[in-house]
């Protein structure tokens, strides 16, 4: 009889609650959008299926002092070694030269992070705290490992949610942009060509990562690890002289630390975590934080357009947000709706990478702050 | 409960114009720096004004001075000839590159397939060229300073210098 009941008390359906039920249902979810939808497939997939297996009763995953989830979470996602390797292999993957051939585009990157602090307030009228609300603030930056690395320092309870919408919303860009821009522009507006950027030399190339790093390092301390990162990836890139490294940063070790955050994030979305008003709330926060920084970017832009002599195309502000570079393409989608042979689509990447510069700087005021 | 949210709020508002400011103040002097970076390293290219009477020199060489000029041929040559002998020449070159290619050493010193001749190594085919639609037959040789091409029992020798 005694072996029955041990058997009993180790089998795990007898075990499941609804709420595992639920979360294994979301986990499922969000494979099917990876696999099907191709929605961010390269995280969405390991946090979905990763959800599925910690929602399984009795693993044992996610138990310290051993469970293999607990395990990574505890030693790559929450000293932030993942978040910080991930701003690595983005540095050695960006170009930054549209930025560097025209610097206006890094006010456009700033005027996106309006985003962030209207969602910011936002959580703080519907009751969370000020560490909770930048950390879904900060979802408007549209830059996963930001929003990681900042929630891990200010709420890491909201891990898993914040997490989720960042990802999840990122590949939805294209549908949450595009009614934002056409509601703030003109048909005019949107028709207005940009002349042709300068080329970019090797040198200012080679000196724009190590000026950005000692400037923000020296201005907002807090935020040099992720500029850090992000600028010694891309000096690999741009020096030419570390393919090796430049490749290893951008591929294998991308792929790899991709892995671990994806398992690590999918980890925390138990259902006794997870399943809460404020996961919902989370989400619908996320959403007014991309519209409004998309709106930050383009109004911004029709600003600057009241100053300037050559006019800027206002939808390349939406870029801002971050989302490297799907914002960018949607911008470019509109404007060859608007006129087939109007081509902004570097004058987008422009913007669009300024706002990875711009995010981290606000997790790093953020920080500086509220503390870590 | 509310004089709590209003406190957060109140907080939140603070937070939001040190963080916008500070944003901007970085991202501002970030531009004016990169704006540094135009004069100092980005040097146009100016655009070569070609003046008319260069122009005319240039163009003259080109000019056939009438239509017969233009469609001058060798003598003794037909029309017909000509593009056989030309389509069996570049026939020939490609034929002989495709079966180098399949040599590693001719593949990474290409210059070496110049020599062969000289170590006594000519190479010899037959091709079916199509000019004009036509499919022709042709034999053509490596010789010494060009090619032999024998066509409809004639033999040409064709010179090539590169």
């Amino acid at each position: 009889m005694d072996v029955f009941t041990a058997l009993a008390q180790n089998i795990g359906i007898l075990h499941i609650t609804v709420g595992n039920i639920v979360m294994i249902l979301i986990g499922l979810g969000l494979v099917y959008l990876a696999v099907k939808k191709n929605y961010e497939p390269l995280i969405l997939l390991p946090i979905g299926i990763t959800a599925v297996l910690v929602n399984l009763p009795l693993t044992g995953l996610t138990q310290p002092p051993t469970g293999f989830l607990y395990l990574v979470k505890h030693y790559l996602i929450d000293t932030e070694v993942v978040p910080l390797l991930i701003f690595l292999g983005l540095g050695a993957m960006i170009d930054f030269g549209p930025l560097i051939a025209n610097p206006k585009s890094l006010l456009l990157g700033a005027a996106a992070q309006i985003g962030v602090f209207v969602a910011m307030l936002l959580a703080l009228l519907l009751g969370f705290n000020v560490k909770e609300a930048a950390s879904i603030g900060i979802i408007g930056g549209a830059d996963g490992p930001t929003t990681i690395y900042l929630t891990i320092k200010l709420a890491p309870h909201l891990l898993a949610a914040t997490a989720v919408a960042a990802y999840s919303y990122m590949s939805l860009v294209p549908l949450i942009q595009p009614p934002v821009i056409k509601l703030l522009t003109t048909k005019k507006e949107r028709m207005i060509r940009m002349k042709q950027l300068r080329p970019v030399s090797k040198k200012e190339k080679i000196l724009f990562p190590i000026v950005t790093m000692i400037v923000v390092g020296l201005l907002v301390p807090s935020a040099a690890p992720l500029i850090g990162m992000i600028m010694i990836g891309n000096l690999f890139r741009e020096s030419g002289v570390v393919e090796r490294l430049r490749k290893a940063a951008s591929e294998e070790l991308m792929n790899i630390v991709t892995i671990f955050l994806g398992i690590g994030v999918g980890s925390t979305m138990q259902a006794q975590t997870f399943l809460t008003p404020k996961t919902l709330m989370v989400l619908g926060l996320g959403i007014v934080a991309f519209a409004s920084a998309t709106a930050g970017g383009v109004l911004f832009a029709k600003l600057m357009n009241l100053f300037i002599r050559e006019k800027i195309n206002p939808m390349i502000g939406a870029a801002g947000v971050s989302a490297v570079p799907m914002s960018a393409r949607v911008v470019q989608r509109l404007a060859l709706e608007e006129d087939p042979e109007n081509h902004i689509l570097m004058h987008a990447m422009g913007p669009n990478v300024a706002g990875v510069i711009g995010t981290a700087v606000v997790a790093g005021v953020f920080l500086s702050l509220l503390g870590g | 409960m509310i004089l709590t949210i209003l406190t957060e709020v109140l907080e939140g508002l603070k937070i939001t114009v040190i963080g916008v400011t500070v944003v901007f103040i970085i991202l501002s002097i970030l531009a004016a720096i990169m704006a540094g970076f135009k004069p100092l390293f980005y040097k146009r290219v100016k655009p070569v004004k070609i003046v008319p009477e260069t122009r005319e020199k240039v163009r003259k060489p080109h000019e056939a001075k009438s239509v017969e000029e233009k469609l001058a041929l060798p003598p003794g040559l037909s029309p017909e000839e000509i593009s056989v002998l030309t389509a069996a020449v570049l026939g020939f070159l490609e034929y002989k590159r495709k079966k180098l290619e399949k040599i590693d050493v001719f593949r990474e010193l290409p210059g070496l397939e110049n020599i062969l001749y000289v170590a006594g190594l000519a190479f010899r085919a037959k091709l079916r060229i199509s000019v004009g639609g036509v499919e022709k037959l042709v034999e053509i040789e490596e010789v010494p300073g060009g090619f032999i091409v024998r066509y409809r029992g004639k033999e040409y020798r064709v010179g090539l210098k590169i």
